[in-house]
């Protein structure tokens, strides 16, 4: 687990004139799972999609296994993507309507280990199958026949058939019910625990994360503004976003007392005036005049705790 | 009293390549004046399309029987005229959708003045500033010049507040609320959750809020109903429920939540198996291929809907009903 896999440093992508991703660096280990949260338009799945190329960022470096994914030319980086995989939110919409799911999974085979026989292809892609929990009969099927979880598993087993060093799953049981949402990410934590790779996980959904993640970053607005272990981020959140998240969440039974019960503002920055200043500004309690003028950096607060705040020093009170 | 909304024996079924599928099974339930109902289950379970039997929006699409009675008049079966005296006036629908909710053409002014000049009659100028205390009451920053502009202007949780302000301009009686914050991000979500709860403690309105999502549910609803392949199969007072499940399926699904307190897992908790799919045929009880405490009866006797044991002399708005042949106690 101490190993570094993937080391993205000030990664930048730009849709024209807007940033997506500003200055985003990060590291992951292998056999780690780190969860990415944010609200919607925070920037978290453009920042997976660029990890992988499938996006060209604007500025940056994504080293990837000690090699500069940006600067691969098109043959490096395909040969990559076999340890380099992701799971979409949307299970159905994510598959081939007019592919079998054997057919689905075996493209991975064909375009990786074309040395390999009808047989022995077919023989994978019916383990892989069996390993997530599905049968191998259904190969021949089409994806239209199954259930959203059962769905999701296929497209987990198509991105883990080559096993990868990375998975990427960018919501993936956000459209699952709750009791199949348990099943899937089981699956995942079984198929990590085999294969020893780590995930980078996505989702709107704290609770998830906190349950499987290892260390938790949280971006808004393009950026990340707080970087912890999932103990300390849960237990001793530090940057206001992060805390009023964590607040807005609801429980079960109801917390009739919060710490913090001021409902978040809906954002209402320019997208013109977050390139200068805190981009947390409008709607952050604790806003100082300085916040207008200057981005606060991501600094180291405690060993392996980053925060993007210019309070971060400060214990500030939970509002009243 | 007269309940707000009593519905009986309500069977909503569609015609499907595999023959009929049944997606309200008999269902009943009473919501009086003022309560706050929680309905709670798994896609396909039949919570929307009970309430949208309810709202009278299934004709030609499904057959539903049973008997819907709002405010003591039968909705089923109601000429078109007569629904809409009370659909979109005491009797009202927000989506979770909000976008496809909105007619995309149409200046928000409009679509939220016509209701009060349709149902109330008053002047369009009149509706218009009406309009506008409405956008201001649920918080929509300068509400006038929102009036001008088409729902894509908006963001998703701006569209769901005049959703609900569209909702709240005649003083409804009932507001149905099927997901309104599943498509909203959790600080979202709590702004839309705070406005419900404000509406409600001003109008006295009754409140029926549809959700897969527990907390949700939890955070605002008086009593629960669980409903699980078409039925309800417990209600019960929200703290009881929450605190004391008696269906195995209530139980597995509070087991099943991920929490934000308490010791992190190394596995989720899950239930095994999946909801039935459309055309599946069911067991006498739909739940027991997933129950863990199934036994040979409720493979062939069904389970109704009956006051829970130990819940038989509590007051009547507390007492707990189960669908279940061995119910927790």
């Amino acid at each position: 687990m101490n190993t570094q896999l993937l080391q993205v440093r000030n990664l930048r992508v730009e849709f024209g004139r807007h940033a997506a991703v500003r200055d985003v660096s990060f590291d992951v280990f292998s056999g780690e799972t780190v969860g990415l949260v944010g609200e919607s338009g925070s920037g978290k799945s453009t920042l997976a999609r660029a990890l992988l190329r499938l996006l060209q960022p604007a500025s940056g470096s994504v080293e990837f296994s000690g090699l500069d994914l940006l600067k691969s030319p098109p043959k490096v980086m395909r040969a990559q993507r076999r340890e380099l995989q992701i799971v979409f939110q949307e299970p159905l919409a994510s598959l081939n309507p007019r592919m079998t799911v054997g057919d689905a999974i075996a493209e991975r085979l064909l375009i990786f280990e074309p040395e390999l026989s009808p047989a022995a292809r077919r023989g994978k892609v019916a383990a892989i199958l069996e390993r997530v929990g599905l049968s191998a009969a259904i190969a021949s099927r089409y994806p239209h026949e199954f259930s959203g979880g059962q769905c999701q598993r296929i497209g987990i087993a198509r991105a883990t058939v080559l096993r990868p060093k990375l998975l990427v799953c960018d919501e993936a049981v956000s459209s699952l019910d709750v009791s199949i949402q348990g099943q899937i990410i089981n699956l995942l934590l079984d198929l990590q625990q085999d294969m020893g790779m780590a995930m980078l996980f996505i989702s709107h959904n704290l609770a998830v994360v906190r349950n499987l993640s290892h260390r938790v970053l949280v971006m808004y607005l393009g950026r990340l503004v707080e970087v912890a272990s999932c103990e300390t981020l849960f237990a001793a959140p530090v940057h206001p976003y992060t805390r009023a998240l964590l607040a807005a969440v609801p429980r079960i039974p109801p917390v009739v007392e919060l710490p913090e019960s001021a409902p978040l503002a809906e954002g209402s920055l320019a997208a013109s005036s977050i390139a200068h200043g805190c981009a947390f500004r409008d709607r952050c309690p604790y806003v100082l005049p300085l916040c207008e003028s200057s981005d606060p950096p991501l600094l180291e607060i405690a060993a392996g705790h980053m925060v993007a705040c210019h309070r971060s020093h400060e214990t500030l009170n939970p509002l009243s | 009293m007269i309940p707000t909304l009593s519905v009986d024996e309500l069977t909503v079924r569609f015609a499907h390549r595999t023959g009929t599928l049944e997606a309200v099974a008999g269902a009943s339930l009473r919501i009086e004046p003022g309560e706050c109902v929680g309905i709670v289950g798994e896609s396909g379970s039949g919570k929307t399309q009970l309430f949208l039997a309810a709202m009278g929006l299934l004709r030609g699409h499904a057959k539903v029987s049973g008997s819907i009675r709002f405010a003591g008049n039968e909705l089923l079966g109601a000429k078109a005229a007569a629904l809409n005296r009370v659909r979109g006036s005491k009797l009202t629908m927000i989506f979770q959708d909000p976008m496809t909710s909105l007619t995309p053409h149409l200046r928000i002014g409009t679509q939220l003045a016509e209701v009060l000049v349709c149902h109330l009659g008053v002047s369009w100028s009149e509706a218009r500033s009406a309009a506008v205390r409405m956008l201001e009451h649920v918080r929509i920053p300068d509400p006038k010049r929102r009036l001008k502009q088409y729902p894509y202007e908006l963001s998703g949780g701006m569209r769901q507040r005049v959703m609900l302000a569209m909702s709240l301009l005649c003083k409804p009686d009932l507001l149905i609320a099927d997901e309104p914050t599943t498509a909203l991000d959790v600080t979202l979500q709590a702004q839309i959750m705070e406005l419900l709860r404000a509406a409600r403690g001003e109008t006295g309105m009754a409140l029926v809020l549809i959700s897969h999502d527990l907390g949700v549910i939890a955070g605002l609803a008086d009593r629960i109903l669980v409903m699980y392949a078409g039925r309800i199969v417990e209600n019960a007072a929200a703290d009881e429920l929450l605190r004391r499940p008696r269906h195995p399926y209530t139980a597995e699904l509070l087991k099943c939540v991920p929490s934000l307190s308490g010791p992190r897992l190394a596995r989720m908790p899950t239930l095994p198996g999946q909801p039935p799919q459309p055309g599946e045929v069911l067991q006498a009880c739909p739940f027991a291929p997933r129950c863990p405490r199934a036994a040979e009866r409720c493979r062939v006797e069904p389970p109704v809907l009956a006051v829970a044991a130990g819940a038989a002399n509590a007051t009547n708005a507390a007492n707990a009903y189960v669908a279940c042949h061995f119910p927790l106690s």
